[in-house]
């Protein structure tokens, strides 16, 4: 099986699974055929940090990375971590209006816990597609349910600007543009004369005026942003299309994770395609097999209840997947040698 | 044995196996008489159905214990209708779209009403223990934060009550115990110190961290040359790691996942 490369590579898998440092490997193979390679993850454990020695100081920012394996000068490639308060400052100086940061709800919401991470990751991930810079983005998706809910952020994002925008702005119409901050008592009103109103009231009596006001802010904070959010609904059309987008469900042998690889398949249909792969990784398949034990031993037994883990996974992934890669458990300590052997391990999929 | 908790949070990255050693963990409490009950974290959203891995219905089953089925919709409709003192208003709100939607953007407020709904179950009976399955241990760190935040968020007002009160029962002594689950393996134990230092940082809670999976039981027996290095790998990452590891729990060879739990059971102890 050969893969070709696309656009966009993407990785999601159901956690703990070795996705973060398989995404690592695939980008530095591809770093390695001479593409210009962004490796972007999301994963708020930051593993890649450990894997690549970058610094928690530099989270938000694109890092170049030289010589990743240490056996190459010529090598490089280009990192990100994802952050929400960096991507957030990004779209508020797009849109021309850095004053919005200094909205206080806005400020604990954009924290890395604060929520809106799945959305801004989107958003973060349309910025760079447009800037053009690279042949391929490689994308480290957070784990299991949470890989669900970036899915999702499109729609919600939709979601929010139609239902939430219409409903409160077509009853400012212009006054949003000349009234600029005014808001307090007069915005209140505004607001509570429209079709929300009475859900506000019901706020105001469980909240302070204090709230109000900043929420009331932020709400017209977000829409003077409209416009990068609203960018970001295409990229999901581009990522869904399999000629643009190569997509991984990363799954391994040490987690039966079975089921959830295939709610995962299941949830995001449209994404996850016939021509969409899944990875088992930590494969030990070869090693077992060639493991002599006497019968009824201790050995025996481990030696048994190992090769059934893995092969009833592997068995249940070949009904259910038409494309499944395999990648080798590597038993190496350091985490640069262990990505060293993994980056290998891609050439056998190589493109001809 | 330590003195129990009320609430226990299992939380690691995915796949570790915090949903068999929850569920293992809440039999053995059981097993001692006490009033322990089973909540997988259901990250559904409002005006949806749920998702839900539906093996987890499968384990419980397994598992032989109680489950208590939290819904978010209505954990927030409960919220709502004390706090306007109305069922009716709370019925509507839930449904608006602007309420929707602005809870899908925002999910930490999400898991405040969740989180919310639990404590008030805890406080409304006193001898009820509950152990959370939480998904991952991004959202468990959302879920944990979402009380500071909304809290700082409100400033005044009855949310801000009540999120100063679930903070304080949080803080109580012996009534909240954060147990992450990790692998043994050098990544894996990183990330879970990276976890626990993370959730320290925000709140003073009772954590402590624990190793799934560690195959070294069987390193007396004489193994070929991989496990043996697998093995090696495995004892150098506990090793390094032993300041922040609490705990190991020794990889079983189980027929099935109720064997498993069965013979989970003896390890459970150190959890409590």
């Amino acid at each position: 099986m050969t893969i070709q490369t696309k656009d966009f590579e993407i990785f999601s898998g159901t956690g703990g699974v070795g996705k973060t440092t398989l995404a690592a490997s695939r980008a530095i193979h591809l770093a390695k055929q001479g593409k210009s390679v962004l490796l972007i993850t999301i994963d708020p454990a930051k593993r890649l940090r450990d894997l690549l020695n970058l610094s928690v100081e530099s989270a938000g920012e694109i890092v170049k990375v030289e010589n990743p394996l240490n056996e190459d000068e010529t090598l490089d490639l280009n990192v990100q971590l994802m952050n929400p308060e960096a991507t957030f400052s990004r779209i508020a100086h797009k849109s021309q209006c850095p004053e919005v940061l200094d909205n206080r709800i806005l400020k604990i919401l954009t924290k890395p816990y604060g929520g809106l991470n799945e959305i801004l990751a989107i958003v973060e991930l349309n910025l760079q597609f447009q800037s053009k810079k690279f042949d391929v983005i490689v994308l480290d998706t957070p784990p299991g349910s949470h890989f669900l809910d970036f899915l999702d952020s499109v729609e919600r994002i939709k979601v929010f600007f139609d239902q939430s925008f219409i409903e409160i702005f077509q009853y400012l119409g212009k006054k949003l543009d000349t009234s600029k901050y005014n808001v307090g008592k007069k915005m209140m009103n505004i607001i509570m004369s429209s079709g929300i109103k009475k859900l506000l009231s019901y706020l105001n009596k469980v909240t302070g005026d204090k709230f109000i006001d900043d929420f009331i802010e932020a709400i017209i904070a977000i829409y003077k942003t409209k416009a990068t959010f609203l960018e970001a609904l295409d990229l999901q059309q581009t990522i869904k299309n399999d000629s643009y987008s190569n997509w991984y469900l990363v799954t391994s042998v040490e987690q039966n994770k079975l089921q959830e690889a295939l709610e995962l398949k299941n949830h995001a249909k449209g994404h996850f395609t016939d021509k969409s792969y899944i990875a088992i990784n930590k494969c030990m398949g070869p090693e077992l097999v060639n493991w002599e034990t006497v019968e009824n031993s201790q050995t025996h037994q481990l030696k048994n209840s190992l090769k059934e883990r893995e092969n009833k996974l592997k068995n249940n992934l070949n009904k259910h997947f038409n494309n499944v890669l395999e990648f080798p458990e590597i038993f190496e300590i350091s985490p640069i040698e262990h990505i060293r052997k993994l980056t290998h391990s891609w050439r056998r999929y190589g493109e001809v | 044995m330590s003195k129990t908790k009320r609430l226990y949070i299992f939380t690691g990255k995915g796949g570790v196996g915090k949903t068999t050693l929850s569920l293992a963990f809440t039999k053995y409490l059981k097993d001692q008489g006490l009033k322990a009950k089973y909540i997988f974290f259901e990250n559904n959203k409002l005006g949806e159905k749920t998702i839900g891995f539906n093996d987890v219905d499968s384990h419980i089953k397994d598992a032989e214990v109680d489950h208590l089925p939290l819904d978010l919709y209505q954990s927030a409709k409960n919220y709502i209708g004390k706090k306007l003192n109305s069922k009716t208003v709370a019925s509507w709100i839930v449904k608006t779209p602007f309420f929707i939607s602005l809870i899908n953007m925002i999910p930490g407020f999400n898991y405040l009403i969740y989180l919310g709904q639990i404590l008030e179950l805890l406080d409304e009976d006193k001898d009820l223990i509950l152990v959370l399955d939480s998904p991952s241990s991004g959202h468990a760190q959302t879920m944990l934060e979402a009380t500071k935040n909304f809290n700082n968020i409100f400033q005044s007002g009855v949310i801000y009550d009540d999120t100063k009160r679930m903070l304080n029962l949080m803080r109580e002594d012996n009534f909240l115990k954060i147990n992450i689950i990790t692998l043994p393996t050098i990544l894996a134990i990183h990330e879970a110190k990276e976890l626990a230092t993370n959730i320290s940082s925000h709140e003073k809670y009772e954590i402590e961290t624990f190793c799934n999976n560690c195959l070294n039981t069987f390193k007396e027996l004489e193994l070929p040359e991989f496990l043996e290095k697998k093995v090696a790998n495995e004892s150098l990452a506990l090793d390094e790691g032993k300041s922040h590891i609490d705990g190991e729990i020794p990889y079983l060879i189980a027929k099935n996942n109720k064997e498993l739990i069965k013979e989970l059971g003896p390890s459970m102890e150190n959890l409590v």
